[in-house]
């Protein structure tokens, strides 16, 4: 018969030695907190305190210079369905999460197979990733000279059919958005691609090269191991890309600054016109809170949806 | 111990530091970049009248410069003087009380015969004025001297029917009758109240204080003509962003703006009552009263920074004067209304004397009357019909800013 160890010790023993691995538990605890202080201490102040104030702000009438100390209960949330700005800049923000989830991903998962196993790859990689490294303000101005109304498009277009060709890309409520939109992908795209390059490289070669010897298609391949097995990046990159989208302010705020539309191009530029140009603070702050909550229920279906495929997959 | 010496050291001195900055480092704040060197004349004079430096500094264009104003407000980090607007615009700040009551300047500038008890009433929120007067002007139609010439356009037009006549001959003299840009987030404004204006004064004040809709026969009426002058050909590209570029370069012929936009018009090569003169815009009908919108930018003088040092007082004193006056009429010929300054250029000059003959109601700019809090939305929802002027972007506007001006007045 083979005693335990426990079996064999006093209970004082045992409870000494208890204590003594609760001591040790609560000095590594202790020293656990002590260097995640810093850092707890960062993202209470500057993004839970602002988030919670922002939240505070929309329950009152804060307006222009006064109102911060009255409880408007839920009327600011009430006038986003009562000024038509609102639901323009919600539809526009539609347009955007849409277009920035699907344009960035499709046009990198093409180019991320176009390139994977050429020639002269890497050189392809870093020039369609240059213009992530250049700041969306650069970008904005540089595009903007590219819409004018004579610049790049315009003149060349007139140059090759010998006619003139005015279109107002920024200057139309039905081009303006497709417009920044196109920049947004010009810039996103190859980050997208590096990421799904990354992907595409941790998906094993033995399937596919099973697949093959049993007569598979490329498209089949495609369809049946690498997109599943793809999966788990391409949410990654689609939770990016939309909450860029959700986000979206400076492309608009540099190519559309000239557009007297401007401010209803998206929920954070409306929230920004609404608090910084006509100083309805508390009402802006309500925009704020319902283009958060949109974000988080998004991007928190998103996460779940990647969980539950990444499980799948193991 | 020698650490805790020299942390106290640093903290005594950076302490020190931003006090003198405060003391000496003063700023003026504004928006108005072509009056930058006027402006900067008359408070590097006031400055040396305080015993202080007082620095120009601008934020543009306009709507980021009223967002960067409100948010130095809300933080309590007023600039010791910024420029601003009167109206309602005027009376939300004086709410605030970050602005300086000037009235012993005021008193002062009125005995000293600088200025009257009417102009003092521009910058006035119940009785009390909160800001030096930077700019009085009256806003005419500005016309082409050799354009109006080439189309047989023998002497300005007193009435609507003349204006239109007038237009057609200049379309057809090859030029675009009037320059209507949409640039610096407030322009689109100006044809909107000048049409409502000329169908009806009192509804042009209506839309300022919440009796008259946005939807009402007036603005239909508005919105009408100026779609039909659009599909005549009668405006310039709404998308161009310099201003003034096609009144300067010759493309139109007229342009509706503030007579302190004459400096910019001479600076850029045109000779004030030679190659431009002005005329009053006429009403829509023979039956409305003749009306002018009287513009007046105040600077304003932080209530705080008067507070901490009396000498600033100096300084408010002599932006008033006749020199200050003189130096920013010399430097872009603006005038800020000082009756014993001169007139900056002849056009001023004459615009004072007509609108003196023709006794116009004169009125607050839609911009400085409107509430603030809607403003920027409804300029917007005018500029959208600039860029599309058909009927149907017409009827979206009127809807759109009848819905915001009914929020606001309903929720005030």
């Amino acid at each position: 018969m083979i005693k335990t160890a426990s079996a064999t010790l006093s209970p004082e023993i045992l409870k000494d030695a208890r204590r003594r691995e609760r001591r040790v538990a609560w000095r590594q605890t202790r020293i656990a907190w002590l260097f995640i202080a810093p850092a707890v201490f960062m993202v209470s102040a500057f993004l839970l305190a602002p988030v919670v104030f922002n939240v505070i702000l929309s329950f009152t009438k804060w307006q222009k210079f006064t109102g911060l100390d009255k409880f408007a209960g839920f009327a600011n949330y009430a006038r986003l369905f009562a000024v038509p700005y609102f639901s323009e800049a919600l539809s526009n923000t539609a347009v955007w999460v849409v277009g920035a989830m699907v344009l960035p991903l499709a046009f990198g998962l093409g180019l991320a197979l176009l390139l994977r196993n050429i020639p002269l790859q890497e050189t392809f990689k870093s020039l369609f990733f240059l213009p992530k490294v250049m700041a969306p303000t650069a970008v904005g101005a540089i595009w903007y000279y590219v819409y004018a109304p004579h610049g790049v498009i315009n003149s060349a277009v007139a140059g090759i059919t010998g006619q003139p060709f005015d279109v107002g890309w920024l200057y139309d409520a039905q081009t303006v958005t497709p417009s920044v939109i196109a920049t947004f992908v010009w810039q996103t795209v190859g980050i997208t691609m590096v990421l799904l390059l990354l992907g595409l490289a941790a998906i094993p070669r033995d399937p596919i090269e099973a697949a093959r010897v049993d007569g598979a298609s490329g498209w089949q391949i495609f369809r049946h191991i690498i997109w599943p097995l793809l999966l788990p990046t391409v949410l990654v990159v689609t939770i990016l890309n939309v909450a860029a989208g959700f986000t979206t302010f400076d492309l608009l705020w540099v190519m559309a600054g000239s557009y007297p539309g401007k401010r209803t191009l998206s929920l954070a530029v409306y929230m920004y016109y609404e608090s910084f140009s006509n100083g309805a603070w508390a009402y802006g702050s309500a925009v704020a809170v319902v283009l958060g909550a949109m974000v988080i229920a998004v991007t928190a279906a998103l996460a779940v949806l990647q969980s539950r495929v990444e499980k799948n997959i193991r | 111990m020698s650490l805790i010496k020299t942390i106290a050291a640093l903290g005594l001195l950076s302490a020190v530091s931003a006090g003198t900055a405060y003391a000496q480092d003063l700023t003026l704040y504004s928006d108005k970049t072509e009056w930058n060197p006027g402006i900067t004349a008359v408070m590097t004079a006031a400055g040396t009248e305080a015993g202080t430096t007082i620095k120009v500094q601008d934020v543009t264009p306009t709507d980021k410069y009223q967002a960067f104003m409100q948010t130095s407000i809300a933080g309590n980090n007023v600039p010791a003087f910024f420029t601003w607007w009167n109206g309602n615009q005027l009376s939300d700040l004086v709410a605030t009380g970050v602005a300086a009551d000037l009235t012993p300047y005021w008193d002062k500038a009125i005995a000293d015969g600088d200025f009257s008890a009417a102009q003092r009433d521009l910058v006035s929120v119940d009785g009390k004025p909160y800001g030096v007067l930077l700019n009085v002007a009256n806003w005419v139609v500005f016309y082409n001297t050799a354009a109006f010439e080439k189309a047989g356009i023998a002497a300005p037009p007193t009435t609507w029917e003349e204006l239109m006549a007038d237009a057609d001959k200049l379309k057809a003299a090859g030029y675009t009758p009037f320059n209507a840009p949409t640039s610096g987030g407030w322009m689109p404004f100006i044809w909107f109240s000048q049409l409502v204006l000329g169908t009806s004064p009192d509804a042009f004040v209506g839309l300022t204080d919440g009796s008259v809709a946005y939807d009402g026969p007036e603005v239909q009426n508005a919105f009408k003509v100026w779609g039909d002058m659009y599909a005549k050909g009668y405006f310039t590209d709404p998308r161009e962003q310099d201003d003034q570029k096609f009144f300067v370069d010759g493309t139109a012929a007229m342009y509706l703006i503030g007579d302190w936009h004459s400096g910019s018009f001479a600076a850029a090569g045109m000779k004030p009552g030679e190659d431009f003169k002005t005329f009053l815009m006429p009403a829509l009908t023979p039956d409305v009263q003749q009306a002018v919108i009287v513009e007046a930018s105040p600077i304003v003088v932080s209530a705080q920074a008067l507070a901490a040092n009396a000498d600033l007082g100096k300084a408010v004193q002599s932006m008033m004067g006749a020199d200050a006056s003189n130096a920013l009429g010399s430097a872009v010929q603006v005038y800020n209304g000082n009756l014993k300054a001169a007139a900056p250029n002849a056009t001023i000059e004459a615009n004072k004397e007509m609108v003196a003959a023709a006794k116009p109601r004169a009125l607050v700019r839609w911009w400085e009357a409107v509430p603030s809090q809607i403003q920027g939305d409804l300029v917007a929802a005018m500029g959208s019909f600039m860029l599309d002027p058909t009927p149907e972007t017409a009827a979206k506007s009127m809807s759109t800013m009848q819905a915001i001006n009914a929020d606001y007045w309903a929720n005030k």
